[in-house]
């Protein structure tokens, strides 16, 4: 059997293309615009969304390795770069900058030319410049592994190996954006893309800060915490707010809620995320006006989390019953959840009050992870459902896996978040205690980092299941997909007509 | 001797205030007009008659008397295996919607 083509690079033209677009119900300069923004990005984007999965694993791996060394510190010890502060770090880049940050570039990659209804412009450039990305990543891995670091958190990759490949490569792809904006046929920005492109503005501006040379002692913790914080708000939030307000309204039908309420949501983060970081600095040797502006930041969050919650919310209220059908769908509305919650929750521990408990505790990293895993990772793996497709031209090979991959990465986070969020808490309060011994306190916390390494597990099972889900579709074996089970939403098949019974 | 929170503030006033410059220019440039057909420029005509089978039929019949009769999904179209591939060639090669060399109807090339 001969494999049928794939998306074509070229277009379709004539009556070729007028006859093929109204058996779809697609008038054909709609049909025009779709194929021609598909070509353009295919390779780009699937090689973005190849490498990130490969990072997928391996920080994972290294993610749980770092958590089993909590209750089990003797844990390969006699190996430098397997020691926790190591791993944990290592961790850290890979699924944030590798994972989240690439498949999330390659969902804006896809989307952008869609939206402003153009080619993508520069994707050999955007090619090179995600090769260099990744190259700039690798090299600042493999450098803290062994041992070389710049020691501020999130920023620990060695700035003269690491940085110069991270910025031209990223230099490279958000020049690619831009110009695609620039080429634009359309006379509107869609909400996903002022996201896309603020995320692309913010983040150099961020990493230029942070990298810059001079920083030492106070400044630098400040610097650090500025950067840290804001590379979640202004990065990969953005991008992931962006992909939500795309792949809910396009599944369900349906225009957004409130399309000011979405305009509200991107300018009022644009104004008032930039101070939040300085909340993690509460009792540190920074100016008090500098946490208690930053306290304020962080409650004034609760405009832009409130509006895009809500609309969200609102745009979905009604057809819950959708997330029985997509894989899209059910990730992309768990992750809007997931950004609510973790947005509230930010904003309650930025007060002191709070704060004096959760702070140096497990609670931060379980805070963290609704952020960075049950919000931002799981719109990325909705976009992929929904891309991946397109791009190779044909639905995912099984139903089961997915609901696998989704069933496990779903009970690996509710178990990581809830035993941590324990742990962090029973932590804080005894640390609180002067008659509790520092040593109680971590023996308190002990039962919630079993949980955390179980929560681990299950995601980094349902990781592997999703890259080999991943690899069996972009492979395209020549075997035939069979499917024995019943499909994704185990109900009648989209598309079993009675004509394809009978065929 | 510069204070330590000083770049804090720079950045902080240069985030902001860019931030409440690009608004009044995409103001003034028009981009937060029309919000109704800003909201709908993510669709095409099929995106709305494509029918639903979460949709209830007077959802689906509101849906059918707004846009058209509607269009049925191809396989994978919310992004799952929902299609139902089965192991016969037309079916495995099933295109997706978007691709021009292929039949929707019969999943050959079309002509």
């Amino acid at each position: 059997m001969t494999a049928p083509p794939r998306p074509t690079e070229g277009r379709a033209t004539g009556p070729d293309l007028a006859a093929v677009a109204a058996s779809r119900g697609l008038a054909p300069e709609d049909l025009d615009i779709r194929l021609r923004a598909d070509a353009s990005s295919r390779r780009i984007v699937l090689l973005a969304f190849s490498v990130a999965i490969v990072w997928l694993i391996v920080g994972s791996a290294f993610g749980e390795l770092a958590s089993l060394k909590l209750h089990w510190p003797e844990l390969l010890t006699r190996t430098g770069w397997l020691t926790f502060g190591r791993v944990r770090t290592a961790h850290l880049h890979l699924v944030n900058y590798g994972w989240a940050s690439v498949a999330l570039i390659g969902t804006s990659l896809w989307l952008l030319p869609r939206l402003v209804h153009t080619e993508l412009k520069g994707a050999g450039h955007a090619a090179v410049g995600a090769i260099l990305f990744n190259i700039g990543l690798l090299l600042g891995v493999v450098g803290v592994l062994m041992g070389y670091s710049d020691g501020m958190e999130w920023l620990e990759a060695k700035r003269w190996v690491s940085a110069p490949f991270l910025v031209v490569g990223g230099g490279l792809i958000g020049l690619a954006m831009f110009r695609t904006v620039a080429a634009r046929r359309t006379d509107h920005l869609y909400v996903s893309v002022w996201y896309i492109l603020g995320a692309f503005i913010w983040f150099p501006m961020l990493y230029l800060l942070g990298k810059w040379p001079g920083w030492s002692g106070v400044e630098s913790a400040a610097v650090n915490w500025f950067f840290a914080h804001n590379v979640l708000g202004f990065w990969l939030t953005a991008m992931s707010v962006g992909a939500a307000y795309y792949f809910i309204p396009k599944v369900l039908g349906r225009p957004v809620h409130s399309y000011q309420l979405s305009v509200l949501g991107f300018w009022s983060l644009a104004m008032f995320y930039s101070l939040n970081g300085m909340h993690h600095l509460v009792g540190g040797p920074i100016p008090t006006w500098m946490v208690t502006t930053s306290i304020a930041a962080s409650v004034l969050m609760f405009i832009p989390v409130i509006a895009t919650g809500i609309n969200l919310h609102m745009t979905v209220v009604g057809r819950f019953g959708a997330l029985r059908y997509s894989p899209t769908l059910r990730f992309v509305v768990i992750g809007a959840l997931a950004y609510t919650a973790v947005s509230l929750q930010g904003s309650f521990s930025a007060l002191r009050e709070v704060s004096r408990i959760t702070h140096f505790t497990h609670w931060t990293v379980a805070h963290s992870h609704v952020g960075g895993y049950g919000f931002v990772t799981f719109v990325a793996f909705g976009a992929i459902y929904y891309i991946v497709p397109r791009l190779v031209g044909h639905e995912w090979p099984s139903a089961k896996l997915i609901r696998w991959h989704f069933n496990l990465v779903l009970g690996g986070i509710a178990i990581y978040v809830l035993a941590l969020t324990w742990a962090g808490v029973a932590q804080g309060l005894a640390l609180l205690d002067p008659q509790i011994p520092f040593q109680e306190s971590v023996k308190r916390s002990i039962p919630g980092l079993y949980g955390r390494s179980l929560g681990g597990l299950l995601m980094n099972l349902g990781h592997l299941v999703f890259a080999y889900h991943f690899f069996l579709m972009v492979r395209r074996p020549a075997g035939v997909f069979k499917r024995t089970r019943p499909p994704f939403h185990e109900a009648q098949p989209v598309l079993y007509t009675a004509e394809a019974e009978r065929a | 001797m510069l204070p330590s929170s000083l770049p804090i503030i720079l950045a902080t006033v240069a985030l902001t205030a860019g931030a409440a410059i690009m608004l009044a220019v995409v103001w003034k440039l028009g981009f937060l007009r029309e919000w109704d057909a800003q909201a709908r420029s993510i669709f095409d005509e099929r995106d709305f008659r494509l029918a639903r089978e979460w949709e209830g039929p007077v959802d689906a019949l509101e849906r059918e008397l707004q846009y058209g009769p509607p269009v049925a999904p191809r396989p994978g179209e919310w992004g799952g295996a929902a299609g139902g591939v089965r192991d016969t060639p037309a079916r495995h090669a099933a295109p997706h919607d978007d691709d021009p060399s292929h039949d929707a109807a019969t999943s050959r090339p079309a002509a």
